[in-house]
């Protein structure tokens, strides 16, 4: 592990060198709140289905654009979340990280314009009780036609671990390791002076250890799930932008999922984006209607019987999510210049309703600024 | 699904308006913050995360492929 903090701080340090000639640079703070509820959650150990959690993340993103085509960017993330299926687990389980856990993550890319070309690498790294994930991966764009279309593909690999307990020995077992790697290509068309399209394919494989590190299932006694060591995922997504008035644009975005383990989903999400006090200010309201089908290794209890593959975690469960939403964002003329910038604030309040008894709502605060 | 089937529908659906082109100077509307796919930036993570952990179909362009978090 310190060899990839080293690597990390390798990154960031090369990226602050180059930025030495300082060109612009800009700081947002996101404040993330989730408040979960929902009786749902036939994974939970102690059988009452309780899925309540809530999480509080501090975000500090950074850019900098050391000249118009090349900037460095990166992100750090300490997020404190109290669930209460974790602590029923503990308590049944003896395996003792209840209470409020803790996630750190940091994020560090670089992105460099050469000609039609964009290459932009990244690297991330994030660590919490009973998972740690190191991830990289290069997004490369070409601009055709005076940038009336755009291509764009990525690449990523996550190199994960997870560290699961074993209900039957009563102890932690040996980090499990898993891994992601994902392809994805995009194209974005304008298809006139007041709208555009994008539409884009992706393609995840994943293997090693999948299962959640606190599933459980029912045969008579609570044992652990148990899913393949390996998955599939695929994605056609497209998004569509239209400007109805001068300070009013319609957004529609829809994909499709499917994956190995036989989850199809349909996620369509339409929007209003309102500008105001001569764009200075935008308000976004959204709405967003997810459906999918069950796992083939999803079943409520396995009282029936135990399987080669079972789970019944509510997040493979069928189920429909709606989820509604407002955002804005203003930047004060009084605050122009102030301390040397130009500041912006912001909000978001959601809330999402899923059809299997899980509900959250999410408020975000941000203050931004760009000197 | 076949997967080469879905790159070769999206690249189809891509192309087939590439005749179409708008001036640099007439782009005034297209680069308003309100047309961008993501107008509120950074915001945008933290519920695309949420969707990826309460959701088990998770992935696609510009979004969580699953890996990074063992939240349940």
């Amino acid at each position: 592990m310190a060899a990839i903090k080293k690597i990390l701080l390798s990154f960031v340090l090369a990226a602050a060198l180059e930025a030495s000639a300082l060109a612009a640079t800009s700081l947002d703070l996101v404040l993330n709140y989730l408040s979960q509820g929902g009786k749902g959650g036939r994974q939970v150990y102690d059988g009452t289905g309780d899925q309540d959690l809530t999480i509080y993340e501090p975000v500090l993103y950074v850019n900098h654009e050391i000249d118009g085509k090349t900037a460095v960017f990166g992100s750090v993330a300490y997020d404190l979340l109290s669930s209460a299926s974790n602590k029923a687990f503990d308590t049944g389980t003896g395996a003792s990280e209840g209470g409020w856990q803790d996630r750190k993550a940091v994020n560090a890319g670089y992105s460099k314009r050469v000609g039609d070309w964009m290459f932009t690498p990244t690297l991330g790294f994030s660590t919490e009780l009973s998972y740690k994930s190191l991830s990289g991966g290069v997004n490369v764009q070409r601009f055709f036609a005076e940038e009336n279309f755009v291509l764009s593909a990525g690449i990523f690999h996550y190199a994960d671990q997870a560290k699961p307990w074993d209900i039957s020995a009563g102890a932690f077992r040996k980090w499990q390791d898993k891994k992601t790697d994902s392809v994805n290509l995009s194209a974005t068309q304008l298809l006139s002076e007041r709208d555009m399209v994008l539409a884009g394919v992706s393609y995840t494989s994943q293997s090693g250890y999948l299962e959640g590190t606190r599933n459980t299932v029912d045969t008579g006694t609570r044992v652990e799930e148990v899913l393949p060591g390996t998955r599939e995922k695929y994605t056609l997504s497209g998004r569509y932008v239209r400007s109805l008035k001068d300070n009013l644009a319609l957004h529609l975005d829809y994909r499709y999922y499917t994956d190995s383990w036989d989850i199809k989903a349909h996620t369509l999400e339409p929007a209003l984006a309102v500008s105001f006090a001569e764009e200075k200010g935008l308000y976004r309201v959204f709405y967003r209607l997810h459906s999918q089908s069950e796992a083939k290794y999803y079943q409520d209890s396995f009282l029936s019987g135990a399987r080669t593959y079972m789970t019944s975690d509510s997040d493979l469960d069928k189920f429909t999510a709606n989820e509604v939403g407002v955002q804005f964002s203003y930047a004060p003329e009084r605050w122009e210049g102030l301390m040397g910038g130009d500041w912006t604030w912001g909000g978001t309040a959601l809330y999402y309703d899923r059809s299997n008894d899980l509900d959250a709502v999410i408020a975000q605060l941000n203050l931004g600024v760009k000197f | 699904m076949n997967i080469f089937r879905i790159i070769a529908l999206a690249a189809l659906a891509a192309t087939a308006s590439g005749c179409v082109r708008v001036n640099q100077v007439d782009r005034g509307t297209l680069s308003k913050q309100i047309m961008q796919f993501e107008p509120m930036g950074n915001r945008q993570n933290f519920v695309s995360e949420f969707h990826a952990i309460r959701e088990g179909a998770s992935g696609g362009v510009n979004q969580s492929a699953g890996g990074g978090c063992g939240c349940n």
